[in-house]
Formats: C-alpha cells, structure tokens, sequence
C-alpha cells in the first residue's frame, strides 16, 4: 500500500488524464488520428508531393494513382496534396473558433451561473435572443456582414458558438454553487473571483471539455458548410468544405472528387468524437482509481 | 488606545439583539428574531434547536456569510473582541474570515471540493492568510494539520472521495484549525457521521479547543453532544433564545416547557415505553410568527398574557434565564 501512496504522490493533473485516457483503446485511437492528422497538417508544405494550387491541364479529373494517390480535380490539381495543405485550415478553424467561443462562453456563463439573480436574467434574456435565431443562419448572417475569409469565418463560428457554451457552464454553476464546499470557501475567505476560478470551474469543465472536443468537430461542419454555399474560406484555397463544394458538380463523372474531402472531415470528426468520449471518462474525478 | 479599554470589559463575542430575515416568494422568513449571546474566550457554548430554528442563520451572520440575494441583517450588533463585525468593511471582514473565526460545516461529503486534492484544500486557507507566498510552507502547515486531526501526511495528495466520512470530517476540522481560530463555529459537526466516529471527532474538537483556547460555538440538536462538550447552553426556538443557561442547570433544571418537552422526548431506558413523548403541535410558520411567545400555540401552560406582548427573559437562577412568564406555575408542574 505505501508504494501505491507513494506513487500517486505529486502525480499531476495532466499525466493522470493522460494515464486514465490511455486505458480507452477508442479514445487513444482518436487522439492519434487527431495528432497524426496536426502533424501532417503542420508538415504539409514540405512533405506534399505537388503545390496545392498547381494545375496539371493533362490529369484532370485523373483517377487515383501511384503519382496521384487521391486523384486530380476538374483542374488537374493533386487532391492528396491539397487535402494534407487544407487540413490546416479545417482543423485550425475548428479549434481556434471553439477556444474563442469558449472562453467568452465561459465568461458569461460563469457571471450569470454565479451570481444569480438579475445578472442571471438580463444575461439569460440576451442569450434566448441570439439563440432564437438558427445556428445555421445566424453564422450565415455575420459572415455575409464581415465577408468571406480565413479569420472573418472563425469570428462567425466562435460567435455561433458562444451562448450554447454559456448555457451549458451556467447550469452546471447553478447546480455546483449549491454546494456546501462553496460556504465552505466564502468561510476561509475566498473572494468572488477566486471561487469562480478555482472552485467551480474546476468541477464544471469536465462536460465544458467534452462539448468543446466535440464542439470542434461540430465547427469543422459548419465551416464546411459555410464554404460549400460560398461564404467561408474561398477557393482555390483548398479547405476541405469549399473543396467539397468545388467539386459537387463533378459529383457523376468523378466521384473521388467528393469522396476524399468528405472522408477527411468524416474521419477527423470521428476523431474528434472519441477522443471527446474518453476524455469525459478520464475527466471525472470519480472514476479515477 | 480606547479599543483595549473595551476588550476589557466586553465578553469575547458578544452577539446583541441579532435579526435576520429571508425573503423567499414576496414573503418575510423571520429566521433570527432579537438574539443576544455572549461567549468567553475557551469555552464553548452550544446552540440547540429544532430544524430551522436559525442556529445555522446566526452562526452565518457572525461570518457574514449569508447568501447575497434574499438575505438581510435587519439590526444588531455582533462584537468579536470589541470590534462590529456587521459595521466592519470587507477588506477587514476578509482578515477574519477563516483566520480570527472558522466554521465547520455540517456535511462532510459535500463541504470539500471534490476535484482538488484535500491537503491543496487546506493550504489554500493557510496561504489567503499568511504573507509569504512561500508554498512549500503553506504545505508543511497543511501537512502538519493532517497529523493533527489524525491522517497521515502521506495522504495530502488524495481526492476526498477517497477518504470515508470520518475522515472528510477531519479534514474539514483541519481546515478550520488551520489558522488557529479564536472562535469556532461548529455547525453540527457531528450529524453525519456515525456515534463512534461523532465521539472520535467530539473529542478531537474538545482536545484541540483545548490546546489553543478557543470559544466554540456549537450547533447542534442532540442534546447527548451538549452534553459532552458544552460549558452553555442556548435553547433556540423559532429564531429565539428561549432559555440560556449552564450545561448543568439546563440539563438538571430545565425551565423553559419547550425544554422540558425536549428532554421528555428522550426515551427513558430504564422503563418500558412503547410510545416516545413528543411535544404536540409543530414549529411556527417563520413567515407568520404568532404574537408574543412563539411557543404559546404549543404550551400545556399558556395563558392569555402569553399571547399579547413579547415575552422577556426571567432569572431563575444565577446564569440562568428563561423567556417564560409562567415559570412559577411552570415549576410547579401546574395545568
């Protein structure tokens, strides 16, 4: 027993979650895929075999092959190659565009689920606003006002994103600031601020965490979405959603146009998905052993 | 220098015609109604009461702990060493809070935070209150707090729901300690945990209180606990001290007919009873107080004066009094 005493001595938060995460086959598996994929992702301007926007007239619409292993597009250009170059911008809008929407999710969810009361209700109030718009049409709307692009679109995903995060930690503040252990801090003297931070986020994020991972998969849709009907990221920058779209009107004579972008987005979101499903089991203090 | 002068000729905490009321739906919960108490540095006073009596209300105003919206000290004064804690800033609240006065709370499996390990628990008191920002310190207080209350050091780096009741209970003692309280607000200490461990954690509190010569006040509605650990008594009966007294002449003389109702309704082991004597009727409506004595409703012995005017309290004997206008009938067992 005392080895096991020793052991769990100054074990950090992070290689506990790490340790407790790698048990789950599944969701190491995501995280592999996730990490390969960042990797490569990063990578991609030195190890893709073709410019993602160099045209080959004479491969159009080639099927795939040992040069080409994805195939060409309508243009000629290397399907593979520009999957690889636009996992950078699917991947880093998706994460960059939930890390904003977290954190002012947070922040507002935070204040309105701690202190209660009339804060609660005109911040409450304002959120049911922007929730009664349709997630879809709201991030349409903004990002036809800032115009297309790379930042312009995680700016109408994060916004998009905001209200549903704030929701969710002010229920969980609602339910965990009636705790005893919160008396408990405001009697030793904590301050407002201190117990928000290091009392009750602590023991709201877990589900915070899991909607985020999954979160990210979810914005890697919709900016997918947002560039198949031509807001978002415009072409020939190759994201994978206005690749997609790029391709749909090829969709009969060649498939592998549509196939290989949508595979991407499929499997980076399972990704996403497992690995958000291990880290709920791996967040919550009392399956720890 | 006029602050030394007082702190000679006042009791350590002295509580003064204390009121709290709640709002709860447009309605006003009368939860403290004029409460006066006093407490001497080393001894420990007990609050006993029903549910809902207010023990938990008074215990929370002395911190001013009490929950931002819906709550309200309508007046009364608490003196802590000479000084107003109710006129006191925050800035000079936040110096007592959890250093000069600690609470422990009633339910150890919800009074500690579940995600952080409970010695980090316990040196974070230790750190809002010392100067040095020095960790390793706050640790070795922690660590040494642990020994105190009876865990090993060793287990400074586990979670709470690692540790049974008991020791949750301990650890939120070593919280409370931590900083060497000269007040300790004892806020059932007891009620969740089981009479073995309830007499373990009884003594360690006693020891410790003790060893540092702190004022204890103790919530509590099991009259076997005063008994162990009380010096005074305080009887609380819908938000009012109904009779005050030593723990001997409570428990040998009890004046007040909702306090001999109390003891009645301890069965006698002796005999064979098969039906408990409860005392008849139910606790007033802290919304509607009846007018006068709040016990009247509930009284074998009331009379139409009981009804009309508030009643004060009368001496019966020295150090012991009783808000009771029929104590003589009361005494004599009279209908």
């Amino acid at each position: 027993m005392p080895k096991t005493i020793e052991k769990a001595k100054k074990q950090s938060e992070f290689v506990r979650i790490i340790k407790q995460m790698s048990k789950n086959k599944m969701a190491m598996l995501g995280l592999a895929i996730l990490s390969a994929e960042i990797i490569l992702a990063i990578l991609s301007p030195y190890i893709i075999p073709y410019d993602y926007s160099h045209m080959d007239m004479v491969n159009t619409f080639a099927k795939p092959s040992f040069q080409h292993p994805f195939g060409c597009d309508d243009m000629g250009r290397d399907i593979f190659s520009r999957i690889l170059y636009g996992a950078r911008y699917s991947i880093s809008i998706g994460i960059i565009a939930v890390g904003i929407g977290t954190f002012f999710g947070c922040t507002i969810g935070a204040t309105a689920g701690y202190f209660g009361g009339q804060v609660d209700n005109v911040i409450m109030r304002f959120l049911d606003v922007i929730q009664a718009i349709p997630g879809m049409l709201l991030m349409i709307v903004i990002s036809a006002v800032l115009g297309p692009g790379y930042f312009n679109t995680i700016i109408a995903l994060s916004i998009g994103s905001i209200s549903g995060m704030a929701r969710l930690l002010r229920a969980q503040m609602l339910k965990e600031r009636e705790n005893e252990y919160i008396e408990a801090a405001q009697s030793i003297n904590c301050s407002k601020f201190r117990i928000i931070v290091s009392h009750l986020l602590p023991n709201c994020i877990s589900p915070m965490i899991v909607s985020a991972t999954m979160g990210v998969a979810q914005t890697i849709t919709v900016a997918a979405g947002l560039s198949f009907i031509g807001l978002g990221v415009q072409p020939p920058t190759p994201e994978w959603g206005a690749m997609l779209s790029a391709a749909r009107q090829f969709i009969r004579q060649a498939p592998h146009l549509v196939y290989f972008p949508g595979l991407a987005i499929a499997v980076t979101v399972l990704a996403l998905n497992l690995l958000g499903d291990g880290l709920r089991d791996a967040l919550d203090p009392k399956l720890k052993n | 220098m006029s602050k030394k002068d007082i702190n000679t000729n006042m009791p350590f905490l002295s509580i003064k015609d204390l009121r709290v009321e709640y709002k709860s739906d447009g309605q006003i919960v009368h939860a403290v109604n004029d409460v006066s108490l006093q407490l001497e540095r080393g001894k420990t006073l007990g609050l006993v009461g029903e549910t809902g009596a207010g023990k938990t209300t008074i215990a929370k105003s002395i911190l001013r702990i009490l929950p931002d919206v819906g709550s309200r000290i309508v007046n009364g004064e608490i003196h802590l060493d000479g000084e107003n804690l109710l006129k006191l800033p925050e800035t000079e609240m936040r110096k007592i809070r959890g250093n000069k006065v600690s609470m422990i709370f009633q339910d150890p499996m919800t009074a500690l935070n579940p995600v952080l390990r409970v010695g980090d628990q316990i040196a974070e008191v230790v750190r809002l209150h010392s100067d040095s920002n020095n960790s390793a310190e706050h640790e070795k207080r922690a660590k040494e707090m642990l020994e105190i209350v009876g865990i090993p050091a060793e287990r400074y780096y586990a979670y709470p729901h690692q540790f049974s009741g008991g020791m949750k209970q301990r650890v939120v003692i070593a919280i409370a300690l931590a900083c060497n309280p000269d007040l300790l607000l004892a806020d059932e200490p007891t009620t969740a945990l089981d009479v073995t461990i309830q007499a373990q954690v009884l003594d360690l509190i006693a020891e410790l209180r003790n060893k540092y010569n702190t004022a204890m006040l103790l919530i509590t509605h099991d009259m076997g606990v005063v008994a162990q650990v009380c010096d005074n008594v305080a009887v609380i009966y819908a938000g009012n001290i109904i009779e005050y007294g030593s723990k001997e002449q409570i428990f040998r003389h009890p004046s007040h007919p909702y306090t001999i109702g109390l003891f009645g309704a301890i069965p006698d082991m002796n005999e064979d009873e098969e039906w408990l004597h409860p005392i008849e009727g139910l606790p007033p409506d802290p919304t509607d107080l009846p007018q006068g004595c709040s016990f009247a409703p509930r009284c074998k012995f009331v009379t139409d004066a009981c009804c009309k005017e508030s009643i004060s309290m009368y001496k019966t004997e020295d150090g012991h009094d009783c808000r009771c206008c029929r104590i003589a009938a009361v005494k004599k067992g009279e209908d």
